[in-house]
């Protein structure tokens, strides 16, 4: 009887294998294709989660660092807001959750602003991190090569007690980079004074050098140009602007040194050029 | 399509209900079902992996366990892409055997039990 029941049971098995087989030779698992699902809200599944939200958080976040690794859906970028925003309304600790939502955001969907959206939320729900504030400036500094927005979200981070000093630099360098000179050179001077290591004193040097530099060299050129308006042609040096009473005192770089004047153009230069900024 | 779906769900159950407690085979029912949903990842496992005898086992649990997301036309539906009859009358064709072969299986498994 064992054996009768036996030998179709193998027979439906190998037919069962078959039939999958002949059905996978014939479609294009890997091919480039649209997908759609569909999930109940955050706040839903918190009621489905029977106190579980945590492990549901968890369930669907690895769910969703497998889905972002099938490149053949086409359109799976669609989705990655409300997933990331699923994940983290079931559990608002979930802290990878929001790093790597807004990875996926940044790096592969290029959705920015949403990527940022995330970490904010991520920053709110985890105010003790600072580590969603310094992401969400990278973001800002790097792709958006939005400064201000950077600048605000650095001195958001570096506000926090664990957050590493450099954060605050970046802050600073973000003032530089919105052009922002004056302000820029008292939050280095800040650092400078304050700097607890000789490294982080060497480094606001250079950036009170540079900084220095950019603000004396557009005073002076402009004072060149209306010496030349006035002399029709270029001082010779600066001590001749100097007396010629257009400025009162000579202007020397951050380590004290006098800056070098090309009498031919009119330009200033300094011994020590840091390109921060490409277009200088 | 997804009436088939539930019925190889039903033998899965029964199967289970053959040699297990009530809570138990609804645990495990729930269970192969999950997997039942998620078995193309088998299926991208046993293009990749090189090792013979890991591939072996891939292909093996691929085969062997219920593949119930050919039975979800959803995606198809919505996107608005082509259903070919040749993957729905496979897909009915798939589910007749898979719940010919799981009564067989829970049937040899009653014969065995002790009922006294």
């Amino acid at each position: 009887m064992k054996i009768k029941l036996l030998i179709p049971f193998v027979i439906a098995m190998l037919l069962v294998v078959f039939v999958q087989y002949s059905y996978d030779s014939r479609v294009g698992y890997f091919t480039e294709r649209d997908i759609f699902f569909a999930l109940p809200s955050g706040k839903t599944l918190k009621i489905l989660s029977f106190g579980n939200q945590s492990f549901l958080a968890d369930m669907i976040f690895i769910w969703s660092i497998q889905f972002y690794s099938t490149y053949h859906y086409k359109n799976r970028f669609d989705f990655v807001e409300d997933i990331f925003n699923i994940i983290t309304d079931l559990d608002d600790q979930h802290k990878i959750a929001y790093y790597i939502g807004s990875i996926i955001m940044t790096l592969e969907a290029k959705e920015f602003h949403k990527a940022i959206k995330l970490l904010q939320k991520g920053s709110k729900n985890m105010q003790h991190e600072w580590v969603f504030n310094y992401e969400s400036a990278y973001i800002a500094q790097k792709y958006l090569k939005d400064y201000k927005l950077a600048e605000k979200y650095y001195f958001k981070a570096s506000k926090n007690p664990d957050a590493p000093a450099i954060i605050k630099r970046m802050g600073a360098h973000m003032v530089y980079m919105s052009d922002n000179l004056g302000n820029a050179f008292n939050l280095w001077m800040e650092i400078f004074n304050n700097a607890e290591s000789e490294l982080e004193k060497n480094v606001a040097k250079n950036h009170l050098y540079q900084i220095k530099f950019e603000m004396d060299k557009r005073l002076l050129e402009q004072k060149i140009r209306s010496f030349k308006e006035i002399y029709d042609r270029f001082p010779i040096d600066l001590s001749e602007l100097r007396k010629s009473g257009l400025i009162n005192q000579i202007y020397k770089d951050f380590d004290g040194n006098d800056y070098l004047y090309d009498s031919r153009q009119g330009k200033i230069k300094a011994k020590k050029i840091f390109r921060w900024k490409k277009y200088l | 399509l997804l009436y088939f779906e539930l019925l190889i769900i039903t033998a899965i159950s029964l199967l289970f209900s053959s040699f297990t407690t009530p809570i138990l085979s609804s645990i495990f029912t729930i269970v192969i079902y999950l997997i039942g949903h998620v078995l193309w990842t088998f299926n991208e496992f046993k293009h990749r992996l090189v090792e013979p005898v890991i591939n072996f086992i891939s292909h093996f649990i691929y085969y062997i366990l219920p593949n119930l997301e050919k039975f979800n036309l959803k995606n198809q539906i919505v996107i608005n892409s082509e259903i070919k009859p040749f993957f729905v009358f496979n897909s009915i064709l798939y589910a007749i055997l898979y719940i010919t072969a799981l009564l067989i299986l829970t049937i040899l498994i009653f014969q065995k039990r002790d009922f006294q």
